[in-house]
This record gives structure tokens, sequence and C-alpha cells, in this order.
């Protein structure tokens, strides 16, 4: 059943409409928050927190898609949870409840984990210090793919708006990825 | 050359946005263009490097409120339907405009912090039970059920009975969201649609009595600021089958009741409101953006 038919009967009240969309967006959210937050913990809540305003309001729900909708509010949450928790250790690389990032392809070996890990890091240590509404333009854009439409709707924004955050994102996220061996491993060779 | 560098178009080109014409002369210049295509190779690596992170997975159960999608919880246990036919009290919504005319009876000045000065002007107390006072109690039939929202069970009730439309206040975002020193009892909730803000001086009233209100709304999209429409919703108590009826009735701005020069909303709790009720603010309703919980004592 698609996003459209299961919003049409949670808007008559019927609560087993919403359960599939939350096994459907849940670890797209979960991702995207956890790239915005670098936090496992708040990631969750962020999801959580979406969830439950999306129960009460979804139903309500008129002229956007459910997909961009969810990303609207999970953004705003992350915000919020982002600024609620503002005296966390400015490194993220100290905290260790954040220090798990993603669980490795459990078919590497050993080696190749510790490559995945120090590349994932890297990445968020990258996406952290990158303004919030570039961060948030890039990782909608390459880790969950939205479209340029998508996007415009979940950030209220004009197409051209997303094309060009999107634009200088990348160039800030390349950047900061400049120096770091374990994305471009000729860096290393060259100092 | 610099100015024939193809930098502002990475993005796009990574992208696959280009047209095949502009794709050409892109390639063209980075064969020709070291700095260039060296630039594009990184910014290569780096994007794709980041959509290579496997997606990771939601490490417990998401928990859904209890009862229905859309339904607050505290009005889930209420019936779906009301009963037909059946009266409720309301507020009576041009009353309150005419009850002021009177005059101002106290100004206070409320001050915000290092923040600009607020004057909020209190208006006279209407005796409880006037026929004049906002919120005055009048008996209106039930409109026909509407389309579900938020609150479908109210829907019929609140179609039928708020003539209101949201006023446009010229204030930002950040003055709204700021709530006035006094009014403690507040809430603030952003459904991903609106934001809504809304606050009152006490968080018990007793029956007949005026209950200030600052209400706002901030549309999400374009941070344009209202004056909601609101209403004020409680059991009825002198039904003979307690959760079938509501007791209703509608806040409305009153000349001189203002925070900044912009307009409060004040309404009566009906006098036949029992202590340790509960009554709650609804701010733009059927679709309630954020509801607030007054005691009666
Ligand atoms: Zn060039």
């Amino acid at each position: 059943m698609d996003d459209e038919a299961l919003l049409d009967r949670s808007r008559r009240g019927d609560r087993d409409a919403f359960t599939p969309l939350v096994h459907r967006y849940q670890d797209e959210l979960y991702t995207m928050a956890l790239r915005l937050t670098g936090n496992p913990a708040d990631a969750a809540d962020v999801v959580q927190e979406t969830f439950t305003r999306a129960f009460r309001s979804l139903p309500k729900l008129r002229g956007a898609t459910v997909r961009a909708w969810l990303f609207r509010v999970a953004v705003n949450c992350s915000h919020d949870i982002h600024r609620q928790r503002s005296r966390r250790p400015a490194d993220p690389l100290e905290d260790t409840e954040g220090r798990v990032l993603d669980l490795p392809d459990p078919g590497l070996g050993p080696e190749a984990t510790a490559i995945q890990r120090e590349r994932a890091d890297a990445i968020r240590v990258a996406l952290l210090a990158l303004p919030h509404d570039f961060r948030v333009a890039v990782v909608l854009r390459d880790v969950n793919q939205l479209s340029y439409e998508e996007m415009a709707e979940a950030l209220s924004v004009p197409v051209g708006t997303v094309k060009s955050r999107i634009s200088r994102a990348r160039g800030l996220l390349a950047a900061a990825l400049r120096q770091s061996p374990a994305i471009f491993p000729r860096a290393e060779e060259a100092w | 050359m610099v100015s024939g560098h193809v930098e502002s178009l990475f993005s796009a080109a990574y992208d696959g946005e280009l047209s095949p014409d502009a794709r050409a002369a892109f390639d063209r210049h980075l064969g020709e263009c070291s700095t260039c295509a060296a630039a594009f190779a990184e910014l290569t690596t780096a994007v794709d490097a980041l959509r290579e992170q496997p997606t990771a997975r939601m490490p417990h159960p998401v928990r859904l409120p209890e009862g229905s999608p859309g339904l607050e919880p505290r009005f889930a246990h209420r019936p779906m339907r009301l009963p037909r036919g059946r009266a409720i009290v309301a507020g009576l919504t041009a009353a309150g405009m005419v009850a002021v005319a009177g005059g101002v009876t106290a100004a206070v000045v409320l001050t915000r912090g290092a923040g600009p000065t607020r004057t909020y002007m209190a208006a006279p107390a209407v005796a409880p039970g006037s026929n004049a006072g906002a919120g005055a109690a009048i008996h209106a039939p039930l409109a026909s059920p509407q389309s579900a929202s938020l609150l479908p069970e109210l829907a019929p009730l609140l179609g039928g009975l708020t003539d209101c439309s949201p006023k446009a206040l010229p204030i930002s975002k950040a003055e709204a969201l700021e709530i006035p020193v006094g009014f403690s009892n507040h809430a603030t909730e952003d459904n991903g649609v609106s934001t809504g803000v809304v606050a009152t001086q006490a968080s018990s009233f007793v029956p007949g009595g005026t209950v200030d209100i600052y209400a706002r709304l901030i549309d999400d999209s374009s941070h344009a600021v209202s004056l909601p429409c609101t209403v004020l919703l409680g059991p009825q108590s002198s039904s003979s089958s307690p959760g079938d009826d509501f007791t209703m009735a509608v806040p409305t701005p009153v000349a001189g009741l203002t925070v900044d020069g912009q307009p409060l909303l004040q309404v009566t709790v009906p006098a036949t409101a029992v202590a340790g009720q509960t009554y709650d603010i609804l701010v733009a309703p059927p679709d309630a953006v954020v509801i607030l919980t007054i005691q009666i004592n």
C-alpha cells in the first residue's frame, strides 16, 4: 500500500495504517539524524520524536508528500535536540557514546573494518563542521538521496536555493575531507 | 584563465544535471585544466565516500502514542461522534468586544530581560454570568459533521461555532515565541506545518473567572505570525452521561488588552465549571496545533 493510501486510512483514525509508515521510514530517518547530530542516542530520540509528532499531525497533512514531510519534521527535531544538548563535548571524537557510528559490515576482516571505521569517523567530523543549513542539504541529498523537489518541499525553500546549498555544501565537505587519509589515501603519501 | 573555470558546475555535473552541450563543454574544460580536473575529482571522491556510508538501523522500536492517529491522547477516550441535536454551552464571539467599551482599569508594565519594555493592559473584569461578557454562555445547536481532522469528534462543534479567521500580526517569529513575563503556564509546539504558542498567567482558575491568553501561530514556511483562532474546551458538568458533551467558550480579542501593541485574547471560564475539572485551550482548532491545560479550582 502506498504512502497516500496509508495516510488516507490514518486520517480516518486507523492506527494500523500508521505502523507501516514507521517501518518504511525509521531507518532512513535514523540515518539522516545520525549524520546531522553525530550521536546515536540523539538520532534515536529524533526518530522517536518525529513519529510522535507525525502520529498527531500527519492526518491533517495537506499538499505535501509523506516522505518530504517526515524529513521536514525530522530536520526540525534534529535542530531542536541539537540545541537542547549544546553542552555536550565539543569534540565528537571524545564522546564515547557517539563513536560507534555504524556497525561495520560483519563480512569484512579486521583491517577492512578499521578502515571503514576511520572513513566513518572522518565523514562524521567533516559533516559536523559544516554550518547547519549546508549539513542538512548535503545529508538530504547524498545520504537520503532526496530529489531537489523533495528537498524544496522538506526545507520550504525554492529549488534554486536547494541546488546552491548542495553545491556549497559539497564544496565544503570536500575541503573538510581533503586532509583525511582515510578518504584520500594519497594525501598521506604526499606528507 | 580564472573566468573559464567550471567549479560552479561541479555539483550539477556530479548529479548529471548538465545538458549534453554543457556537459561536453565541461568535460572539454576538465581535459585542458588540471586545476578543475583535480578539484572535481576531489569533490567526486568526497561525495562518493558520503554516499557509500551504509544505512544505519534504528536501534530500538518506535513507540507510538496511545489512541488513533491525529488524536490527542487526552481526547482519545472520548466518543468519536457526538449525539445529534444535543445543545452545548458555547462562548459568544462578538460579545467580548462590546463588554470592554467602558474602558481600561489597569495597566501593568512588564519587562523582559534586556529587551524592550512591553506594556500589558489589563481589561476590566466582567461579572460572571453577564450576557455581555466574553465567553458568556449561549446554547447553540450542533452543526452537521464535517470531514475528519485532528479532533474528529470536535470538528462539527468548532466548525459550526467559530466564525474565526486568524489575524495577521506585524511581528517576527522570534517576538511571537517570546512569552510575556508573568504568563508562566505555557506550551509551544511545532507540528511540522505550524508552530503554536499559548500561555496564561496561571494554571488554575475559578468558575466564572477571566483568563487572559497569549496565543500566537507561526507558519513554518513563511514565518508569518498570526493571532490564531482558539477555543476553551471542557467537560459538560451538567451532562447526565459524562464525556458525551463538551463545554466550549471562544476566547476573543478585547480592547486594551495587548502586549507590545498586539492583541491578547480573553475568555471567561463557564460558571458551570466545577472544581477539579480540567479545561483545554486549543490553538487553531479544529486542527489544534497546541493545547494548554488549565485546572478549575
Ligand atoms: Zn579550470
